[in-house]
């Protein structure tokens, strides 16, 4: 009955209106476009830098077609491609998919677009732990030409980001409901008081140490090999593994906690996935590549524009966007003032900050309170 | 028959107070049960406990003979259905992905037969494509027992009849659609679903429920059928209202009128 006494005039202009509805061709390209786009992107990273190699010379470096060039020359591009460029591309395209979608993971998982785990803190908290593991690491592990044990580096900065989401998550949620300000503010905190540890490091430290260090700081994909690109891997997988449970999970947690248990999903588990997923994608991320801002905050939000909130599109679309965004980033950061490298972590802020400015100027009204 | 619902001498307190004292409710499918009674007097909190979001400290709830301790959310969500009081969406969704949200996994044509199906019934038909947070707020309490509404014909279509429970369905909306989620949640009763609502507003009560549960600082003051609760005699204790209470000539049904209402006894 109630159906029936619809007002029919009123449907005109609402399907007028309607003009928001998400493009379905855009959808359903986006993940293949977005590929695509990353591999397009990985060529020209091969291709530029000191030593330029063509198309034709690349393929032929890789074994892919039968080159024409001399032996010195070829031997020379696969040394540059195998040894430098390759694990470099691979490194930055990680580094940036776990940026990315750890950003989406994140900002689901305290119900605020706003949420950068480089800007509250999280990526701080990793940086700090790692810092303190090279500063001190050489003293406690007896190491005597101060080389840690693989992975040990980014085992220290899990720790470090896991500790700061946790601190954050339990300040900033109370009865299931995350304040957006608590939020933003705690984080100030916590990157503020992480970063204080890290200028005590940098006290501590001595010369050799306090260019490593310097390095988290400003964040640098130099001196990427396969074996830390390799480490980075199983990051993907597990979010790729984890995709539908969490896509769902994320979504009705977009409604609020309460609403999402309703729904069916065992919010703890959720939660407690979300938090140790995010410290680890963020930590390994910042272990390698040290602090980068913003791109856990752009790529989600400029995804979430195009093809709507929906999780099980935008972790994985924000995972291609971040990949192709940071080694597009990374390949100017290493050829615009060559043979200087600019550090990658101020060229994304450079970018990324007046970014962030634009959409809180197009948003305000959606983060007021 | 078996009772949809079955709760036990309830406790719930939060630090040094007391929001449910001693309450026991138990329904059967088809019943409409009106929660009503003074701000803070533990609705809400009973609604939530019954809704197994709240672990009560003594106590029990049993859903369909299985205690709610013991059930997962997932097998839960397909037994029940729970409209809050207000939900604030994080993310900027559509009608439609809203109202489809409980049916992930479930194929886009079948999906969006349900959701047409529930938001013809709440008057949003047209408003699929449109963004949540550009409706108001009357038109999102809709979407969002639209969504409810599929949630428990789905589940129902696997489990048979179950329990929805809604947290002042009716606060933001206008007399029509007002009086639209009254005769929604009353045709979900005439198949064999429990409902059970927070209502403020006593007539909507008198109209939607069959029996009615006064509740006051976490106790139940009366439960009955809508002559026997909506009295001036219960108005007056729980409410401090006096002389409200009126009858249509013909029937029993009481009907409140603010007008001959009076503060003092």
């Amino acid at each position: 009955m109630f159906a029936m006494t619809q007002d029919p005039a009123r449907r005109g202009p609402t399907s007028v209106r309607a003009g928001r509805s998400r493009p379905r061709l855009l959808r359903s390209w986006l993940l293949p476009g977005l590929v695509l786009a990353l591999l397009a992107i990985m060529i020209a990273a091969a291709a530029l830098g000191p030593v330029g190699l063509s198309p034709t010379r690349i393929a032929a470096a890789l074994g892919l077609a039968a080159g024409d060039a001399d032996p010195a020359m070829l031997d020379r591009d696969r040394l540059v491609l195998w040894s430098i460029r390759l694990p470099r591309i691979a490194t930055a395209a990680l580094v940036g998919s776990l940026l990315a979608a750890g950003g989406a993971v994140m900002q689901g998982l305290f119900r605020n677009p706003l949420a950068d785990p480089a800007l509250v803190g999280v990526a701080s908290g990793g940086a700090l732990a790692a810092a303190a593991v090279i500063v001190t690491g050489d003293r406690l592990l007896g190491g005597q030409n101060g080389e840690l044990p693989a992975g040990f580096l980014p085992l220290a900065a899990f720790g470090g980001a896991l500790g700061a989401t946790s601190i954050l998550y339990r300040i900033a949620t109370r009865r299931g409901r995350t304040s957006m300000a608590v939020f933003l503010l705690a984080g100030l905190a916590v990157a503020a008081l992480a970063n204080a540890g890290l200028g005590l490091l940098v006290l501590l430290a001595d010369d050799r140490q306090l260019r490593d260090v310097t390095f988290w700081l400003l964040g640098s994909l130099n001196g990427a090999t396969w074996w830390k690109a390799a480490m980075l891997a199983p990051f993907p997988v597990a979010l790729l593994i984890s995709l539908p449970f969490l896509a769902r999970g994320l979504d009705w947690l977009a409604l609020g906690e309460a609403e999402a248990f309703h729904m069916g999903i065992d919010t703890e588990r959720l939660k407690r996935l979300c938090i140790v997923l995010v410290s680890a994608m963020v930590g390994a991320a910042v272990s390698l590549a040290g602090i980068i801002a913003f791109l856990g905050i752009i790529v989600p939000h400029l995804l979430r524009l195009a093809v709507g909130p929906g999780h099980r599109l935008l972790l994985p679309a924000s995972a291609c966007l971040g990949a192709g965004l940071l080694l597009a980033a990374d390949t100017c950061a290493r050829t615009l003032a060559a043979p200087a490298e600019i550090p990658i972590g101020i060229l994304t802020s450079l970018v990324g900050a007046p970014f962030f400015l634009a959409i809180l100027l197009r948003q305000r009204d959606r983060f007021d309170q | 028959m078996m009772r949809t619902i079955e709760a036990l001498s309830l406790c719930v307190s939060a630090g040094p107070r007391q929001l449910l004292d001693d309450v026991s409710l138990s329904a059967l499918p088809g019943e409409t049960i009106a929660l009503v009674g003074p701000n803070g007097a533990g609705k809400s909190t009973l609604l939530r406990t019954l809704a197994g979001e709240i672990v009560p400290s003594r106590g029990r709830v049993r859903l369909k003979g299985r205690d709610l301790r013991a059930c997962r959310a997932d097998l839960l969500a397909r037994q029940r259905a729970v409209l809050p009081q207000s939900v604030a969406t994080a993310f900027p969704f559509t009608v439609r992905e809203i109202v489809g949200m409980s049916l992930d996994g479930l194929g886009v044509r079948t999906a969006g037969a349900w959701v047409e199906a529930a938001l013809a019934e709440v008057d949003l038909d047209g408003f699929q494509d449109r963004s949540i947070d550009r409706l108001s707020i009357g038109e999102r309490q809709r979407v969002h027992f639209a969504r409810v509404l599929v949630q428990l014909a789905y589940g129902e279509s696997r489990e048979g009849p179950g329990l929805l429970l809604l947290d002042e369905p009716t606060s933001s909306l206008d007399l029509k659609h007002q009086l639209g989620v009254i005769a929604a949640a009353r045709r979900r009763a005439a198949n064999g679903t429990t409902v059970i609502a927070v209502l403020h507003d006593f007539n909507l009560a008198a109209l939607f429920a069959r029996r009615v549960i006064v509740l006051r600082n976490g106790r139940t003051i009366a439960d009955g059928p809508p002559p026997q609760t909506i009295t001036d005699s219960v108005l007056g204790e729980t409410f401090g209202v006096f002389s409200a209470v009126n009858r249509v000539p013909t029937g029993a049904t009481p009907f409140v009128l603010p007008q001959t209402a009076v503060l003092t006894p």
